[in-house]
C-alpha cells in the first residue's frame, strides 16, 4: 500500500512539474517565445495562424517540435494574446523546470487553451494520442489518455496511466522527499488517476 | 418592311448602350473596389510615386476602413499587374484601431484578384508590438485578409502567451 502511494506521489509530483514549467514562478514582463515553420496561413481578421512544416517553438520555458501548429488569436484592450494553440502530428515537448529538471513529453496531439471567464482563468495544456511522459530526473516514464494539466490550479489528471521506472529513480525522489522504502528497479505499474 | 428596319435599329442602340453600360460597370466597380488612389495617373510605362489602395467594410460599415496598401513607387508589370515598391499594408479593426502591418521592399499587386505576392521579405508587425512575423516569399489575399508566408517562417511572440495566474477561487 505505502509503495503505491509512493508511486502516485511520484507521478502527481513529477507531472505538477511538467505543469509548471509551462508557467514560470517568477515570469520576466516579456516573455519571448519564437515560432519557426516553413509555411504560415494568417487570416488577420479571425487571428487564426496555421504553421506547417517542421514547426519548433523555442519559449524560455520550453521547446516544441510538431508538423502543423494552430494558434489563435485575440485583441483585448487593444493587445494581442494567445487564446489557443493546438500542435499536431509528432508533438513533441522538452520543458526545464527552474531547478533544472527536464520533462519530455511526446503525443499525436496537443491543445493548449486559455480563457478568463467572469474573472476566472482558465489555463489547460492537453496532451492526447500516445501520450508519453518522460522525467529524465526523477527517472520515470508515463503514459497516459489522456493527460490534462491545469496551468493554474497546477492540477494533472491522467486518464488510464501506466508508469515505468527506472533503477534509482523512485528512490532518489523518495530520498528527497523524505521517502526511506527502497523500490525495486524497472517497476511498471497502473496507479490509480493522481489527483 | 419599314418596322423591321426599326427594330434592328432600336437593337444595334441597345446592344451598344447594353455594352457601354456593363464596361462602366465594371470599370466603376473595380475602381470601387480597389480605389487606388495613383491609377488614374498612372502611365503605360515608368515609375510613379504614391501609390494607394484602400479596402473598406461592407454595408453598413462601408465608411470604415478595412485595409490600405500604400507603396512609394509603383511600376506596370506583364499582365497588367502592377510592381509595388516599398509596400506598406495595414490592416484596421471596425473602430479604426490598427491591428497588423505589413512591410515588403516590393511586390506584385494584381487588381483582378486582389492579391499581392512577392519572393522576397516580409515583416508583420501586430499594433501592439507583441506580435511580429518574418519570411521570404509571400502572397497577400484581400478578399479573405489573408497572408500566406511561404519560407522561412519566424514569429515571436512577446507577453502574448498567458502567464499563470491564481484563479479567485
Amino acid at each position: 500500500m505505502k509503495r503505491l502511494w509512493t508511486i502516485l506521489a511520484v507521478a502527481g509530483c513529477g507531472l505538477a512539474l511538467l505543469a509548471q514549467t509551462n508557467s514560470p514562478v517568477s515570469p520576466k514582463p516579456e516573455r519571448e517565445t519564437h515560432i519557426l515553420s516553413d509555411l504560415l496561413e494568417f487570416e488577420l481578421e479571425s487571428l487564426n495562424a496555421v504553421y506547417t512544416g517542421n514547426v519548433k517553438v523555442n519559449d524560455p520555458q520550453m521547446q516544441l517540435t510538431c508538423e502543423l501548429l494552430t494558434a489563435r488569436f485575440r485583441t483585448n484592450n487593444g493587445q494581442v494574446e494567445v487564446t489557443g494553440i493546438i500542435a499536431e502530428t509528432n508533438v513533441v515537448i522538452d520543458a526545464v523546470d527552474w531547478e533544472g529538471r527536464t520533462n519530455h513529453a511526446t503525443a499525436d496531439k496537443l491543445v493548449y487553451s486559455y480563457s478568463v471567464v467572469e474573472g476566472v482563468t482558465n489555463q489547460t495544456l492537453e496532451l492526447s494520442g500516445n501520450a508519453w511522459l518522460t522525467n529524465y530526473t526523477l527517472k520515470f516514464g508515463m503514459s497516459a489518455e489522456p493527460i490534462i494539466v491545469d496551468l493554474v490550479k497546477a492540477k494533472v489528471s491522467a486518464g488510464r496511466p501506466k508508469m515505468t521506472m527506472q533503477s534509482g529513480g523512485v528512490k532518489s525522489f523518495g530520498e528527497e522527499f523524505g521517502g526511506k522504502k527502497k523500490q525495486p528497479a524497472d517497476t511498471t505499474t497502473s496507479p490509480e488517476t493522481p489527483k | 418592311m419599314r418596322r423591321e428596319v426599326m427594330t434592328k435599329t432600336n437593337l444595334k442602340w441597345t446592344t451598344a448602350l447594353t455594352a457601354t453600360a456593363v464596361v462602366l460597370t465594371l470599370l466603376w466597380q473595380g475602381s470601387e473596389a480597389f480605389a487606388p488612389a495613383a491609377s488614374a495617373q498612372a502611365p503605360q510605362t515608368g515609375l510613379v510615386e504614391g501609390f494607394e489602395a484602400t479596402e473598406y467594410y461592407p454595408e453598413p460599415n462601408h465608411t470604415n476602413l478595412r485595409a490600405r496598401i500604400k507603396a512609394e513607387g509603383l511600376n506596370t508589370h506583364e499582365g497588367g499587374r502592377l510592381l509595388l515598391t516599398t509596400m506598406h499594408l495595414q490592416v484596421f479593426q471596425m473602430d479604426g484601431t490598427p491591428t497588423f502591418s505589413v512591410k515588403a521592399p516590393e511586390c506584385i499587386y494584381d487588381f483582378t484578384t486582389g492579391t499581392a505576392s512577392s519572393t522576397g521579405k516580409l515583416h508583420l508587425a501586430s499594433g501592439d508590438g507583441r506580435l511580429s512575423v518574418e519570411g521570404e516569399g509571400f502572397q497577400w489575399q484581400q478578399k479573405g485578409m489573408t497572408l500566406i508566408i511561404s519560407n522561412r517562417v519566424h514569429t515571436v511572440l512577446r507577453g502574448a502567451l498567458a502567464q499563470k495566474k491564481k484563479a479567485k477561487q
